[in-house]
């Protein structure tokens, strides 16, 4: 059978590439995937300085206080 | 993408414009075990070609890397397709049935005709209807509820029912009774097939298709053995039934196969290039009857010499 | 083919993978939002019927005079927030779809069938996240709505025939209808504020072999516990806290909902959801 010469462009190399290390297996796409966001979230919090602020229950739109006197009204 | 669609394209121009399916050096791993060992295939437009091959052969792993359901290496073009990068586009013109269980079993069969009258702009719901209203199917139950014939149908219906170039059939029929078999084949000669459709069917119950099949592909431990047109197949081999008196000189002809049966013993062999289809069998039926070799037979006698 | 029949196509298709995710959850998608709803109407009258019958007509009387007079839009944001316990339901519910979304076709062989149609895995994976994000918090509204509909109506009747005057009626249906906007445009930003949580359960969905959503979660710990005691650090904590304020997952304004969608937070959480999402389509080649 007669070989087929190919020409091979970098996008094709690349994706050559790309199938032969992070695409090789459901687990090499799988570790490259969690790193990547892994590594994203770490970066963004570095440059961003972000806080990891708690549940709070301040509440900007209303105040909790709705009836003072329901409970004694209720009992 | 769009470059290897080109790639994909520049492929496809040099290979025959009438082959279905072309493969060359066509590879699968899972982990070590290489389930496709470098196969090549040249498969024409309008063909029903049958892949045959014993229990583990590599025969599900070959068309599942045909339609793009599991990831392979090596050149390979569908209907004009490469699988692996455009499945979705492939399968708007070909058909897959993987098994008859595969039909999604919490769906109601109405809910899996809307689904596929949706999806699939091929599709004919019409058609499908027709033919189902020939089995017992009730269309409001679940695909769960069915039997495994009924299933057969409700898959076969949709099939039918969807104007592909090329259907891929990986042992549609398995677990099925005689009946549900005959019935399967019937309806996909006389109700789908119309000449121009290319039909690939794997199993390793030879003799159920024989009668069938334009093309052979005979398939072992993920390589192809042999592969052949059938009309090839009969000029090609030459099946005797040998007298006891005449073992020696059968021997002496270098058969390829040999088995014992009730009346003596089966010789097979495969005739040289320059001898085929001459017509000339004298030599062999000086030996003892002669007839033309089953598939089976065939199979049976090459995976022998592959094995050494 | 032209353009308008090309979109009538794809309006078609989409159509069809929307549906195939209600047929295929119909357990989940439509029975779990009816039971919850009916279960919690129902527990809230027997607890209220298990006052004695002053207390219940005192209570009533209270409640329709205090929404007597009063600006729905005053009063929705108090039920809206009495009613954020829907929106853990419905976290629940799209949880527990998307962590058998890709993974019950692989277990039962299915997706061969699926896959033998002409839908590519970016379109069958974002019907599953359209259905997670927008179905589902809309199919519960509707329930949600439909079951609040016919508690004031109950409540009301009952009412009336404890001689309790129904003079805020009117502001407690409006104030209703008002919280129950609001209690679905929370569920809609909600579910894109979890976008990340998205694509991590959907990933797992694709690539777990078995109980994706204990992998969800014990991979999410394992990797919070391992960088604090290998790298010292605590990015991937200190990035779920900034996420998990409660108020960040309500709105009570349309003008709050649009600074929440455009926001730096809600941005770049749709990116890493894209990502993990892109992850988990690359991964159903690996399905065989």
């Amino acid at each position: 059978m007669e070989r087929i010469e190919r020409e091979t462009s970098q996008p094709i190399k690349l994706q050559r590439v790309l199938r032969r290390t992070l695409l090789r297996n459901k687990h090499s796409l799988f570790f490259a995937t969690i790193a990547l966001v892994l590594c994203v979230i770490a970066v963004e919090g570095k440059l961003t300085d972000r806080q990891g602020r708690g549940a709070q229950f301040e509440n900007p739109f209303f105040d909790l206080e709705i009836a003072p006197d329901i409970g004694s009204s209720l009992r | 993408m769009e470059n290897t669609q080109q790639e994909s394209a520049k492929l496809d121009a040099k290979w025959r414009p009438e082959s279905a399916i072309k493969a060359r050096n066509l590879c699968k791993s899972y982990g070590s075990f290489r389930a496709l060992d470098g196969i090549d295939l040249d498969i024409p437009r309008g063909a029903i070609c049958g892949l045959i091959g014993p229990n583990g052969a590599g025969k599900t792993t070959a068309l599942k890397s045909l339609v793009g359901l599991c990831d392979s290496d090596g050149e390979l073009s569908v209907i004009g397709h490469d699988p692996r990068v455009a499945r979705a586009s492939l399968m708007n013109d070909a058909c897959f049935v993987a098994d008859v269980g595969v039909l999604p079993k919490s769906l109601r069969c109405i809910d899996l005709l809307a689904y596929v009258d949706d999806v699939h702009s091929k599709f004919n719901r019409a058609k499908a209807l027709r033919f189902l209203a020939t089995t017992d199917i009730d269309l409001k139950k679940r695909v769960k509820t069915l039997s495994k014939g009924m299933v057969t149908q409700l898959h076969l219906a949709l099939v039918m029912a969807i104007d592909v170039e090329l259907l891929i059939l990986d042992e549609p029929t398995l677990g099925l009774d005689i009946i549900y078999r005959q019935e399967f084949y019937d309806c996909l000669l006389t109700q789908f097939y119309d000449g121009s459709q290319t039909i690939v069917i794997s199993t390793h119950q030879v003799e159920e298709i024989e009668s069938l099949l334009s093309h052979l592909i005979f398939i072992s431990h993920g390589k192809i053995v042999f592969s052949t047109e059938m009309e090839a197949l009969q000029q090609r081999f030459v099946e005797v039934t040998v007298d006891a008196e005449n073992y020696a000189a059968a021997d002496a002809l270098n058969p390829i196969y040999t088995r014992a049966t009730l009346g003596g013993k089966e010789y097979l062999f495969e005739l040289e290039a320059g001898e085929r289809g001459l017509g000339d069998r004298s030599r062999f039926e000086r030996l003892g009857r002669v007839s033309t070799p089953s598939v089976a037979d065939v199979f049976v006698a090459k995976l022998g010499a592959s094995h050494g | 083919m032209d353009s308008l029949a090309i979109g009538t196509r794809s309006i078609r298709r989409w159509r069809g993978l929307l549906l195939r995710e209600i047929r295929e959850n119909r357990s989940l998608l439509l029975y779990a939002p009816c039971l919850l709803v009916l279960v919690a109407i129902l527990l809230g009258m027997r607890l209220f019927t298990l006052l004695p019958l002053e207390r219940q007509k005192a209570g009533l009387e209270l409640l329709f005079n205090r929404f007597e007079g009063l600006n729905a839009s005053v009063v929705a944001p108090l039920l809206t927030s009495a009613g954020a316990l829907n929106l853990l339901f419905i976290i629940g519910i799209a949880t527990s779809y998307l962590a058998s979304s890709l993974y019950a076709d692989r277990k039962e062989q299915s997706y061969f069938f699926w896959q033998s149609m002409p839908i590519s895995d970016r379109s069958t994976i974002l019907s599953k996240v359209v259905t997670a994000v927008v179905m589902i918090p809309g199919i519960y509204l509707g329930v949600l709505t439909a079951g609040s509909l016919m508690l004031i109506i109950g409540v009301a009747g009952y009412s009336f025939s404890l001689g309790v005057e129904l003079n805020g009626l009117q502001e407690l249906f409006a104030a209703m209808l008002v919280a129950l906007g609001f209690i679905g445009l929370s569920a809609l930003v909600a579910m894109l504020w979890l976008l990340p949580g998205v694509g991590w359960v959907v990933l797992f969905s694709a690539y777990a072999s078995r109980v994706p959503l204990l992998w969800a979660i014990g991979v999410l710990v394992a990797l919070s516990l391992l960088e604090e005691i290998v790298l010292g650090s605590n990015a991937i904590d200190t990035w779920i806290a900034s996420r998990s304020s409660p108020w960040q997952y309500l709105v009570f304004s349309f003008e709050d909902m649009a600074a929440r969608l455009f926001s730096y937070d809600m941005l770049f959480g749709a990116a890493l959801g894209a990502m993990l999402i892109t992850g988990a389509t690359l991964m159903r080649r690996f399905a065989d």
